[in-house]
């Protein structure tokens, strides 16, 4: 058994790749909380990532540990997992992540991750894979469930906010909303910090149980993973900000202050639900979700649905192009590690 | 690349303010025809020269439009603001020249009082954008567009007298060559303001756009 | 999907109907006021005086939708198209007015062929103005009130030619040079009611195909 055999250079250096993944899931869709912060003007691109990277960690004294949980015991049976499988998952993960930012984009990091896991394992054990159903199958659900929530929260925040302020005029509506928006992109970047940080710890932890290190009790999970966990994800937000922000921002729909506000918003309830139920969801689609409820809302013609299409094209090949990658570096992993 | 607020409307209130300044140098060559008390080339040169310089405060905002990522007001509506004020421009530029053109030594009560509107309205123009900048003035801006547009329906009402009073008397062929003549700078004038409400109303659309 | 839970706003496109219907009915007085000058115009100045109140009330319903927009979070089509819109009906009853009060302004006693024929070709582009604009707001007459928007662009080609003819005949040699300077004016303002005109409609056409 490999995994009885791992030694404590090969577990810090696949923490460090588990960690080098969250990281770049800050740099990668850590833009779409400030996203229309920034393109309204409500803060500078600076002052945003700082503002998002803040929220992203603060999330730490937020949410429990249900999402990572799912991720590190109810995806794949960590009795099977092996450091070749997770290994293969994280670069698959990491490849497919850097592939879709170069890009622009703004695909599910963790859509990645969990394709990586599973396809890593699928190459491992063929056809009889040690998959729990219960866990993937909550996952795939929520590909469609939660951006559909997004865009109901987020068409049904902007109505709401269309009857308040039905007599004045958007700008004169839009006072009210510059300490509003900067809520919602807090609350929203909490989500983001509480579901994503989360997967990684739940990798990282799948690892421990794999290596002997921990167990599937909680308590055995040492803290400073999940510290360091919430400052990769917030680190990698503070950096990499800016690259996505004007497909979010602009490309979708053009967002304004209030109807920002809504999005962020119905994305961060949205997330917020989840996270608390223990589903790893994705952050991109969620918020994409609740921008296309509100385009729908304030113009069926301001949602750009080409673009909308390219998205969700992206989206159906997350898992299925994470997992390949993953698999062909399991298979390399065994060959040359 | 980032906005440069500021700038943008610096460049257009300098734009209006070297309309306003022609406009004032027009009205100056209107008032002083047949007195002799003034060189009229100098007051046609000073329309000229703030022509040129309006020009290429012009040529500025618009190479600035293409090189910013992101632009304070939308592109297009900077855009057509900036062809608008130089319509005026122009306009204004017309009207000076067209003393010489159509050899009016005399100005009519009806010009002086044209010229007059229109730096009225010049005036008024070149404020509103001053305040374009600040949201919180909108109201004054707004003001200050519909008080263009009442100019331009009083100015109205001065062209109808200026041309009923041209032909009125069907006298001969020199009368009717200085019919013809003030018919056409009568027309000038009357563009001056016209664009200068065409200018109100894109100021009013980018307001109600940003509202 | 949630757009018909948004405030609709209806009254916008109240207000612009209302708007062009004072269009058309100024375009039918100022057609009544031309066709009139040969029965020695007795009723002139109270022609002339329905296309200034129509005027000043279409003005009230103007600055009525701009007040609106400055005060409605929400609106049927694009604020810029509404204000646009708007802009070039009233444009066309200033001009309309204009015209009007061209014919005191020039002295006119007598109307010809082609003035009585422009003043006719611009009511039927105003009636097909307001009819257009009314129909504005039903999902289901995009293709009625698109049809109406070309006609009205016919319209103005129409009266192009007819503009052609009447300039013409008033540069025949032995011609009265104050009246061809007079008449000459005339046909331009008639024409350029029908230029708003087309403006107006190509603007419909844009409102239509943006929201269709």
């Amino acid at each position: 058994m490999e995994g009885l055999n791992m030694s404590i250079w090969t577990l810090a250096l696949l923490i460090a790749v588990a960690l080098a993944f969250d990281f770049m899931n800050g740099f990668h869709d850590g833009a779409n909380s400030i996203s229309t912060i920034v393109a309204t003007g409500a803060l500078t691109p600076k002052q945003a990532v700082l503002f998002a990277a803040f929220f992203n960690f603060a999330a730490l004294w937020v949410f429990q540990l249900k999402v990572a949980a799912t991720i590190g015991k109810g995806t794949v049976d960590p009795s099977f997992v092996d450091y070749y499988v997770i290994f293969g998952a994280l670069v698959g993960a990491l490849a497919w992540n850097i592939i879709t930012w170069y890009y622009g984009i703004p695909s599910s990091s963790s859509h990645a991750l969990v394709g990586g896991l599973v396809g890593a394992t699928v190459a491992k054990a063929g056809s009889g894979a040690p998959i729990v159903w219960e866990g993937f199958g909550k996952i795939l659900a929520f590909i469609i469930i939660s951006p559909l929530v997004g865009v109901l929260i987020g068409g049904l925040l902007m109505v709401l906010v269309a009857w308040i302020f039905r007599n004045k005029s958007p700008y004169q509506a839009g006072k009210w909303f510059k300490g509003g928006q900067l809520f919602a992109a807090a609350a929203y970047s909490l989500g983001h910090g509480g579901n994503d940080a989360q997967k990684t710890i739940g990798i990282i932890w799948l690892l421990m149980i794999t290596a002997g290190v921990a167990t599937k009790d909680v308590a055995t999970l040492p803290s400073w993973v999940i510290y360091s966990c919430y400052f990769a994800i917030a680190w990698g937000t503070y950096l990499g900000g800016w690259r996505i922000v004007k497909t979010m921002g602009t490309k979708i729909t053009k967002l304004n202050a209030i109807s920002g506000s809504c999005a962020s918003m119905g994305g961060a309830i949205t997330l917020g639900l989840a996270t608390l139920g223990g589903i790893p969801v994705s952050t991109t689609h969620t918020i994409t979700g609740a921008i296309i409820g509100v385009g729908a809302a304030t113009d069926v013609k301001a949602v750009r649905w080409a673009i909308t299409m390219n998205l969700l094209v992206a989206w159906v090949l997350t898992i299925p192009a994470a997992g390949l990658i993953a698999a062909i570096f399991w298979y390399l992993g065994t060959k040359f590690l | 690349m980032l906005p440069k607020r500021a700038e943008f409307f610096e460049l257009l209130a300098a734009h209006s303010e070297r309309v306003l300044a022609g406009a004032n140098a027009m009205q100056r060559l209107i008032n002083s025809l047949g007195d002799g008390t003034q060189d009229l080339a100098a007051l046609v040169k000073e329309v000229n020269m703030n022509e040129a310089s309006a020009d290429q405060i012009k040529a500025d905002l618009i190479e600035m439009l293409h090189k910013s990522f992101v632009t304070p007001l939308n592109r297009d509506q900077v855009y057509a603001l900036t062809l608008d004020i130089d319509r005026v421009m122009n306009a204004v530029q017309d009207v000076a020249q067209a003393v010489a053109i159509y050899n009016v030594e005399q100005a009519t009560s009806e010009s002086r009082e044209l010229a007059l509107r229109a730096v009225e309205a010049c005036l008024r123009l070149s404020r509103a954008i001053g305040s374009l900048k600040e949201k919180e003035r909108s109201e004054e801006t707004v003001n200050l567009c519909s008080e263009i547009e009442r100019i331009e329906e009083k100015s109205d009402l001065v062209i109808q007298r200026a041309i009923k009073a041209l032909f009125q008397e069907e006298g001969d062929e020199e009368a009717a060559l200085r019919a013809v003549g003030l018919r056409q700078f009568y027309a000038l004038q009357e563009k001056v303001i016209r664009c200068c409400k065409a200018s109100a109303q894109m100021i009013e659309e980018i307001l109600i756009q940003n509202a | 999907m949630f757009s018909s839970l948004m405030p609709q706003r209806r009254e916008f496109y109240e207000l612009l109907a209302a708007h062009s219907e004072k269009v058309a009915a100024g375009a039918n007085a100022t057609l009544r006021l031309i066709n009139g000058l040969d029965d020695g115009g007795a009723n002139a100045a109270a022609l002339v005086a329905e296309v200034n109140l129509n005027e000043k009330n279409a003005d009230e319903i103007k600055a009525k939708v701009i007040a609106r927009l400055h005060q409605s979070f929400t609106t049927p089509i694009n604020r810029d198209q509404i204000h646009s819109l708007i802009s070039h009906l009233d444009m066309t009853l200033n001009v309309l007015q204009s015209v009007a009060n061209a014919i005191d302004m020039y002295g006119i006693k007598q109307s010809t062929v082609e003035a009585r024929e422009m003043a006719s070709l611009s009511a039927d582009a105003c009636m097909r103005l307001n009819r257009a604009v009314a129909a504005l707001g039903e999902k289901g007459r995009g293709a009625e009130t698109l049809n109406l928007c070309k006609e009205v662009e016919n319209i103005e080609s129409k009266a192009d030619k007819v503009q052609q003819k009447a300039i013409a005949a008033l540069f025949q040699p032995g011609a009265n040079v104050w009246q061809t300077m007079k008449m000459r004016e005339f046909y331009s303002l008639q024409e350029s009611v029908l230029d708003c005109c087309q403006d107006a409609a190509k603007m419909i056409e844009e409102i239509l195909i943006e929201n269709s």
